[in-house]
């Protein structure tokens, strides 16, 4: 029999933590909302004292825990020996828990009540109320709250089956993660006190979170509103998530129509631009559900669309923005009162309340006090933390919309090629891939195959989002590489970026630069704290070798006919060296060429004669192709048909 | 009014105690107690019905408490009310201030009424370390102009309650084990 912790407290010995916050010494337990397990926790040596009480063994940890300090007048993060332990076998020990020799905490005894109560499917109420802090100590991911009691003992009972809120397998809520899960369950509970702001940081789901809040309320009506470059993403995420769902797009010149019928249970995806001119006719209706995605969109209080955002009626209002908002004051209340409507008062009181201890003297503990007020209304994840439930490399597809002047372009480009017919031979070789050349110019910019001056932004819905992917990247901390294979994209993209932003010179890497250039670029960028948070980079200029590590986001900017070219570029950033998870962002414009090559690159669709290999499908195989084949490869998809 | 502390009717309140009107040369200890609370070194602020107590950081730890009468039952009565339409949230209004001042509820700080202590040996009435808790008391009602009835008898109206995520400093470590303070 070892010496277990069940006689420390008898000893003189202190048994304390790496910060000296004294442990309780008895065994207590908590649940750990975003992990979905319960933690042992309370004594030295927690897996021994659970082996002596002839309990389930689990996984030895080191658990962030909220524990009173010395002085007992404060409560503060810190870390505690724990074992982990899945719900299921942790519910059947502590509903059979019987007194034994260990002595136990007080959290303890109620979770033993608890399970026993969730076992027999009975009202759990009362007991939440008993339940003390120690038993939903654990830390939440965003390191400055914990979860309340009646949300610990919640997530607890959807984590097991029987326990009359268990997630049926298959379901939306089962494809979830846990720290997913409890996303969706706190922005639910937020309805009570107006709504909240879902601050993930950008790659952990935000939209799947923000779906899986619409499906649970099936009242509705919902409404959805995102910047254009967004709206195609969305119908697809709702199609895939959620397809019962049924989603009004109330966007173009006859969506009066389409308002009127958005019927309860129904999901109305619109945009900002939508909102900011339809104001009076969105207000009219009594929204269930209302999701601002990007809703860094509604920052300038002063705002059109911000001032129409907080019109809308809702009874659960959500703002889902990757940036983060606790540090700028203006943008703080413009986001919070929206969803929670009088928690900061007026503006100009709130800035006089906060403005100077907060942004002028920078005071962490005025900016704590805010916290609390703000805290429990937003929620910030960042993938550091989520990171053991992160696979190394995330791929997403970002698919973007074309604007009208691109598919004008493209149209006319398609016409123009296959008047004539495009020839046979040698000739026809050449006529073809100009004209590939040609629609992936327009779908990276209009104004690379037509120029004509304009500014640049509003008119190609992939810079469109990539300057908003970027801007939030860059707002958080992080850095990014942007690869492209055309030399005039990257300009442009430096250009764009540089003025939209950074604000600053945004390097570009190619082909032309000497190699001592290029080697500046890259020190800088890689090693210079100071250094540009942006790198583009001509796919064929960055070869082997190059470290990029700094990176924590790669953004293929075009489609590479060969999909090792692109795995190729990503490795810069994920490799050796890299100890963050890498988010790999491939844009592509939806019907176009772009679409129908990562179609062909998936084997989601086929053509006669051409084998898709791990080389991918090469631009020779499609001059091979008829004229007629071709053109309906390349023609734009009425939408919805694929 | 620099504005910095006491921007709000519940924080001005407490800086007129500090900074009285009727005086027409300031205290010269004033610009020393603004730049203790300025530098956070006004610390540990609990405020609970009828009592606030602090600790100033000056050449060591200066233990400030100030207690002021609570509203009877039949005042709490009237308060609840005054806020009754209000909605949840960390902030009040001035208009509310006012709306409670006119219902015959005493909001700002009667020094005839007032009891404080420090543990400092100054025989200056108030002393620096008092002066630094008005000025910081006058940032915190600003901030969180519930508390001002808090200090009152309200108790049940500071904090909103029944949030899922509770931030570390509002969890109270008395009561972290269980009622009894039994683990």
């Amino acid at each position: 029999m070892p010496e277990v912790s069940g006689q420390a407290g008898l000893s003189e010995s202190f048994t304390g933590t790496a910060d000296g916050v004294a442990l309780p010494e008895v065994l207590q337990v908590c649940f750990v909302v975003e992990l979905e397990r319960f933690a042992w926790w309370g004594v030295a040596d927690p897996a021994g004292a659970l082996a002596e009480a002839g309990q389930p063994a689990g996984q030895e940890t080191t658990l962030p825990l909220a524990l009173p300090d010395r002085t007992e007048r404060a409560v503060i993060a810190t870390e505690v020996p724990a074992v982990l332990v899945a719900p299921e076998p942790a519910i059947a020990a502590l509903s059979t828990w019987w007194p034994s020799s260990v002595a136990v905490g007080e959290s303890l005894r109620v979770w033993s009540r608890i399970a026993t109560a969730i076992r027999h499917d009975r009202a759990v109420e009362d007991l939440v109320r008993e339940l003390p802090t120690a038993g939903h100590a654990a830390l939440g991911l965003d390191g400055t709250t914990i979860w309340s009691a009646r949300a610990a003992v919640e997530a607890a009972r959807r984590s097991v089956a029987g326990g009359g809120a268990h997630v049926s397998a298959g379901s939306l809520q089962a494809m979830l993660r846990p720290y997913q899960r409890a996303g969706v369950a706190w922005l639910e509970a937020a309805a009570a006190h107006g709504g909240g702001v879902l601050a993930d940081q950008m790659g952990l789901g935000k939209t799947v979170q923000g779906i899986a809040v619409l499906a649970a309320r099936r009242a509705g009506p919902h409404l959805v509103v995102c910047p254009v470059s967004l709206l195609g993403n969305w119908a697809r995420e709702l199609a895939r998530f959620a397809p019962e769902i049924e989603v009004v797009s109330y966007t173009g010149p006859d969506r009066g129509a389409s308002l009127d019928t958005a019927m309860p249970g129904s999901v109305v995806l619109t945009s900002y631009g939508v909102v900011r001119g339809n104001a009076a006719a969105l207000a009219e209706t009594d929204w269930d559900v209302i999701v601002l995605d990007e809703a860094q969109q509604i920052k300038n209080p002063d705002a059109l669309a911000a001032r129409a955002a907080r019109a809308l009626h809702a009874r659960l209002r959500v703002a889902m923005t990757g940036t983060p908002v606790e540090n700028r004051l203006d943008e703080l209340w413009s986001l919070m009162a929206f969803t929670n409507p009088g928690l900061l008062g007026s503006r100009a009181r709130f800035r006089r309340r906060f403005a100077v201890a907060v942004e002028q003297r920078r005071s962490a503990a005025a900016a704590q006090r805010l916290h609390e007020i703000i805290g429990p209304h937003i929620l910030r994840r960042l993938k550091s933390d989520v990171a053991p439930e992160l696979p190394a490399k995330i791929e997403a597809t970002v698919v973007c919309a074309m604007t009208g002047e691109q598919e004008r372009l493209y149209r006319a480009g398609l016409d123009d090629a296959f008047r004539g017919g495009l020839g046979s031979g040698i000739q026809r070789r050449g006529r073809v891939l100009a004209l590939l050349t040609r629609l992936k110019q327009i779908c990276n910019h209009p104004e690379l195959a037509q120029p004509t001056g304009v500014a640049l932004g509003g008119r190609s819905g992939k810079l469109d989002r990539t300057a908003e992917m970027l801007a939030e990247i860059v707002d958080s901390g992080e850095r990014a590489l942007v690869f492209t294979q055309y030399r005039k994209t990257g300009e442009l993209l430096a250009d764009h970026l540089r003025d939209e932003v950074t604000g600053g010179v945004v390097p570009f890497l190619h082909g032309g630069l000497s190699a001592s250039a290029r080697e500046d670029l890259i020190t800088r960028f890689q090693d210079d704290p100071d250094g540009p948070p942006i790198l583009i980079l001509s796919l064929r200029a960055a070869g082997f070798g190059l470290n990029l590590t700094r990176a924590t986001h790669v953004v293929h900017y075009d489609r590479w006919w060969n999909p090792a070219v692109e795995d190729q570029a990503s490795d810069r950033a994920h490799r050796i060296g890299q100890t963050h998870t890498v988010t790999i962002h491939t844009l592509l414009t939806e019907r176009t060429l772009e679409e129908a090559i990562a179609e062909l690159h998936a084997g989601k669709r086929h053509l006669a004669g051409i084998a898709t290999g791990d080389t991918g499908v090469g631009q020779s195989d499609l001059t091979r192709l008829s004229d007629d084949q071709l053109r309906a490869l390349l023609e734009p998809a009425v939408r919805g048909r694929r | 009014m620099s504005g910095e502390f006491g921007a709000t009717a519940w924080g001005h309140d407490w800086l007129r105690l500090a900074e009285p009107t009727s005086i027409t040369r300031p205290d010269p200890a004033l610009p020393r107690a603004r730049s203790l609370a300025r530098g956070d070194r006004v610390r540990d602020l609990e405020l609970t019905p009828g009592q606030v107590t602090a600790v100033v950081d000056d050449r060591g730890e200066r233990r400030v408490r100030i207690t002021v009468p609570t509203w009877d039952d039949a005042q709490v009565g009237r308060a609840r009310v005054v806020l009754a339409d209000q909605p949840a949230g960390a902030d009040l209004p001035d208009t509310v201030h006012a709306a409670l001042r006119d219902a015959g509820l005493p909001l700002a700080p009667d020094p005839a009424t007032l009891t404080t202590t420090c543990g400092c040996t100054s025989r200056k009435d108030p002393c620096l370390h008092l002066l630094a808790t008005y000025v910081e008391l006058a940032r915190r009602l600003d901030e969180r102009p519930r508390h001002a009835v808090v200090l009152r008898g309200l108790t049940d109206s500071g904090t909103p309650r029944g949030t899922a995520r509770v931030p570390l400093g509002l969890v109270d470590p008395a009561t972290f084990y269980g009622p009894s303070r039994v683990r």
